[in-house]
């Protein structure tokens, strides 16, 4: 050891004098232990917590009564969006139905003339 | 049951005197904070909280147990600064006058001169000049190895040296 390290040796041994006489006195934290329940109920009240906290976090589950504004089904009307592709030319024959005209105005036949030759029977002249 | 917890206050009485100056060296020096830390590290000891598994001596156990609960001191008073309440009732971070008084002037100018140290430093020389622990117990202590104990205990020595023959010198 070295007069240096003494030198500072008697200054901490001072030190340690001075303050021996101002030692509280040792009371033992006899009353004061904290009983054995007391880390259950502490676990108990930090579940109760995270209980509740769940149940205010879960989503409401019960059906909702939504007031919805009353709509006139009568002057509505739905159009899609892709009618025009419809419109092609010619497509009002396809909703129409063609007028033949009458019987009365047909030409009148000839039950006696030649009835006309099925086209399958029809000779070619040579 | 109560054999043993018997026993242990009576180990803690007979170590008494040297846990609170380390209490009051972990707590730099404020009294009252040394008080709650040595109240709060005995409880430990006698509830159970705290477990000696004898891998060192008593005494050295019981150092880490109070360096442990001065730490978690700190942090709960570092936290309680943010809080806006704790603004009036904050301690006030002079020296405790009976703490101060009555000290003579070169134990003055000696803990004067350890607060400036740092932490570590601070321990170090205080384990093992006012503890009397060898470097290795110091070392344990702290949690740290021999080899890092060895380094911090030559520079705060030389520090401490320093100040204490500039101060001399005024």
């Amino acid at each position: 050891m070295s007069d240096d390290d003494r030198e500072l040796r008697k200054l901490f041994a001072q030190l340690k004098d001075e303050d021996r006489g101002r030692t509280p006195s040792f009371r033992a934290p006899a009353m004061t232990v904290a009983p054995r329940w007391r880390p259950m109920a502490r676990v108990a009240l930090a579940a109760a917590i995270v209980g509740i906290a769940v149940v205010l976090a879960r989503p409401d589950q019960t059906p909702r009564i939504t007031v919805r504004p009353a709509v006139d089904l009568g002057t509505t009307a739905w159009r899609s969006p892709t009618d025009f592709l419809l419109n092609t030319p010619g497509s009002e024959l396809l909703r129409s139905v063609p007028s033949v005209g009458s019987p009365d105005d047909w030409p009148s036949m000839n039950p006696r003339g030649s009835a006309p030759v099925p086209e399958s029977t029809r000779r070619t002249p040579s | 049951m109560e054999i043993a917890r018997a026993n242990v206050e009576a180990e803690l009485e007979r170590h008494h005197a040297d846990c609170f100056a380390w209490a009051m060296a972990c707590c730099g020096r404020d009294r009252a904070e040394a008080e709650d830390v040595l109240q709060t590290s005995y409880l430990k000891v006698l509830d159970g909280r705290a477990v000696f598994a004898s891998r060192s001596t008593l005494k050295t156990w019981l150092f880490g147990v109070i360096r442990r609960t001065a730490a978690e001191h700190r942090r709960w008073r570092a936290l309680r600064r943010f809080r806006p309440a704790s603004l009036a009732d904050r301690a006030d971070p002079s020296p405790d006058p009976a703490t101060a008084a009555g000290h003579s002037e070169s134990t003055e100018r000696l803990a004067a001169a350890l607060s400036t140290l740092t932490t570590r430093q601070r321990e170090l020389l205080h384990l093992v000049f006012y503890q009397d622990l060898t470097i290795a117990e110091a070392a344990g202590v702290l949690g740290i190895s021999i080899g890092t104990a060895r380094t911090h205990y030559e520079r705060g020595k030389q520090r401490l040296r320093q100040l204490l023959s500039l101060e001399a010198d005024r």
